[in-house]
């Protein structure tokens, strides 16, 4: 029997193994879509880790917009700094925004705490739009170079083999994290705060780790986004994006790492499914969410979320 | 005296936008999400009513008819959302939002199809200016004002002075209590959730002649509704009137001196800021 621990390390090597044989044996186009899947996957693994300590945000997509900016604008002149060096400092900044933000954010438990992430990203997102010196308006930044470090910046597919790399080297990172003993308390936090709080837990540090850990994922995401795109514009910050973060935890539940990411990929193969109609795609996630999460609930599977008391 | 009435219709339009949500809110500590979608059906409602009925019976009357007929339509959408997700998912606040959240999609989705996703303008009912005190109002605006205005007044008297208004209140006060007194609380929550829903689509009723209608109207509208009753207090309805004097004025102000850019960013951080300082919003209770 392996621990839960030996069982996601496992998920997380064979999805990057899965990626590297897909975009070996696949089309141009099967290769595009995993590059997709495999930053996506970056943003729900580090979305999962948010989700353990109890709240579940929505300023996750906004949050990696702060990585593909940074990519966009320090990669360029007259910084010029390694693409791949912007990207790590990418996700320090998005953990850095999150750190502040978590100062008021993380006041609020349940309803407030989505609520208020929503309208914080969306903040964001009309900052991205607004300041325009900075982040070129509505247009972005374009011309955004691939990493230098691989042979033929060029080539899809070592793009690809980056983004396995990293992949598995956050995920490995968020699993250790997962099963140690922060890990844990963060855990018991999301359970029962009250209850880890009068065992002498700091709760609203662990929160705010949790919070500022899974944001550094975002923040590597959002340049590695930025980066393949070769382009950073709001549009790429968009409500679709976070829905389907959400809503691949939602289906594939976040006890362990293979949920969020077996989410993800239901998600994104009715997405190919539907490739011929893609102005029903939307319709058809939404059916389906609404479908799974009260099916889930329903059976008890899925995400669980702390009952509300009736006071 | 010009920038009063500015001010006033706009806190008219994110006070009759934010009532439902948070008389919803309120009474079952639910959030739903398609309510900007439920706003952007009601205005769609009305488009076609006018652009039907306007000919034979004028448009002021047709555009009666169009807010009676978008009411009916989200109120029964908002009967369908009770069944379907709120009671499978009772007790589960972030299921039902998550479900209403991919419910906003699908209503977009269908929309988009129906009517295209460019947007469409509905002629005013009325038409002409109206002055007050030098200042000059587009009659379509002043309707704006009177509509949340009879809207909030209407909703006041219903639940102070009524009977089922009361049973309403005793649910939000203590669902528990409220059931060991006899009071059915599903059918309470059906009927909330009927009128909260009604009331967004006689707000994109009384919206749609002065904006432009377009399938992702209930987007933006409803960021700024959370905005609202996180600052006023999530579920206080009265919290929500005067944090949507505040932004109301406070947007018109902006707008009014060069500041347009800044509205988001500051909205977000005067919610920012409030959340610091007093966690559940000005006039919110400690949950």
């Amino acid at each position: 029997m392996m621990g839960a621990l030996h069982r996601d390390i496992a998920t997380i090597i064979v999805v990057g193994l899965a990626l590297v044989v897909g975009g070996l044996v696949g089309t141009p186009y099967i290769l595009a879509v995993l590059v997709i899947f495999g930053m996506v996957s970056i943003l729900v693994l580090s979305y999962r880790t948010i989700t353990t300590m109890g709240g579940w945000s929505f300023a996750h997509v906004a949050l990696m917009g702060i990585g593909g900016y940074s990519v966009a604008i320090f990669s360029k002149a007259p910084f010029e700094i390694p693409v791949l060096a912007a990207v790590a400092l990418g996700g320090v900044f998005a953990a850095f925004f999150a750190a502040i933000l978590s100062w008021p954010v993380l006041r609020t438990r349940q309803y407030y705490f989505f609520l208020s992430t929503f309208a914080a990203g969306e903040a964001l997102r009309q900052c991205y739009i607004q300041i325009k010196e900075v982040t070129g308006g509505t247009a972005g930044i374009a011309f955004i170079a691939r990493p230098g470090v691989l042979p033929d910046p060029s080539s899809a597919f070592q793009f690809l083999c980056l983004v396995a790399v990293i992949l598995v080297l956050l995920g490995l990172f968020y699993a250790a994290l997962d099963a140690s003993d922060t890990g844990k308390k963060i855990k018991a936090v999301g359970e029962d705060e009250a209850l880890s709080s009068s065992l002498g837990i700091d709760a609203w540090a662990l929160r705010a780790l949790a919070f500022i850990l899974g944001s550094f994922g975002a923040g590597i995401a959002g340049g590695l986004f930025a980066s393949y795109n070769g382009i950073m514009s709001p549009s790429d910050i968009n409500a679709m994006l976070m829905f389907k973060i959400v809503a691949a935890c939602v289906i594939g539940g976040t006890t362990r790492f293979s949920g969020p990411l077996l989410g993800l990929l239901f998600l994104t193969l009715i997405e190919e499914i539907f490739r011929f109609v893609p102005e029903f795609v939307p319709m058809i996630w939404g059916m389906l969410v609404i479908a799974a999460v009260i099916f889930s609930q329903r059976t008890g599977g899925g995400f669980r979320l702390r009952k509300v008391t009736n006071a | 005296m010009q920038i009063v009435l500015n001010c006033l219709s706009l806190t008219s339009f994110y006070l009759c936008f934010a009532l439902g949500l948070a008389l919803v809110f309120g009474v079952m500590r639910i959030i739903n999400f398609a309510h900007g979608e439920f706003f952007m059906i009601g205005a769609y409602a009305t488009y076609l009513c006018v652009a039907t009925l306007a000919p034979q019976i004028g448009g002021p009357s047709a555009w009666l008819v169009g807010a009676i007929v978008a009411a009916g339509i989200t109120g029964l959408l908002g009967a369908v959302l009770y069944r379907t997700v709120v009671v499978p998912l009772a007790d589960k606040p972030l299921a039902i939002f998550i479900a209403t959240l991919a419910l906003s999609y699908v209503l977009q989705t269908i929309v988009v199809q129906i009517f295209g996703p460019v947007g469409l303008s509905i002629s005013p009912p009325l038409r002409g200016v109206v002055s007050v005190g030098g200042a000059i109002l587009p009659a379509s605006r002043a309707m704006v004002i009177v509509a949340a205005a009879a809207l909030s007044i209407g909703l006041w008297i219903y639940l102070m002075r009524t009977e089922s208004g009361r049973r309403i209140r005793a649910v939000a006060q203590n669902p528990r209590g409220a059931l060991l007194q006899g009071i059915k609380t599903r059918n309470v929550g059906n009927l909330t959730l009927i009128i909260g829903s009604g009331i967004a689509g006689i707000c994109g009723a009384a919206m749609g002649p002065i904006s432009q209608i377009s399938p992702y109207m209930g987007g933006p509208a409803l960021w700024k509704a959370f905005i609202i009753i996180i600052v006023g207090g999530i579920g206080n309805v009265w919290g929500a009137v005067a944090a949507a004097a505040i932004f109301g004025v406070l947007d018109t102000l902006m707008s009014q001196f060069g500041g347009g850019r800044f509205l988001a960013l500051t909205s977000a951080a005067i919610m920012l800021f409030v959340l610091s300082v007093k966690p559940s919003g000005l006039f919110g209770e400690k949950e």
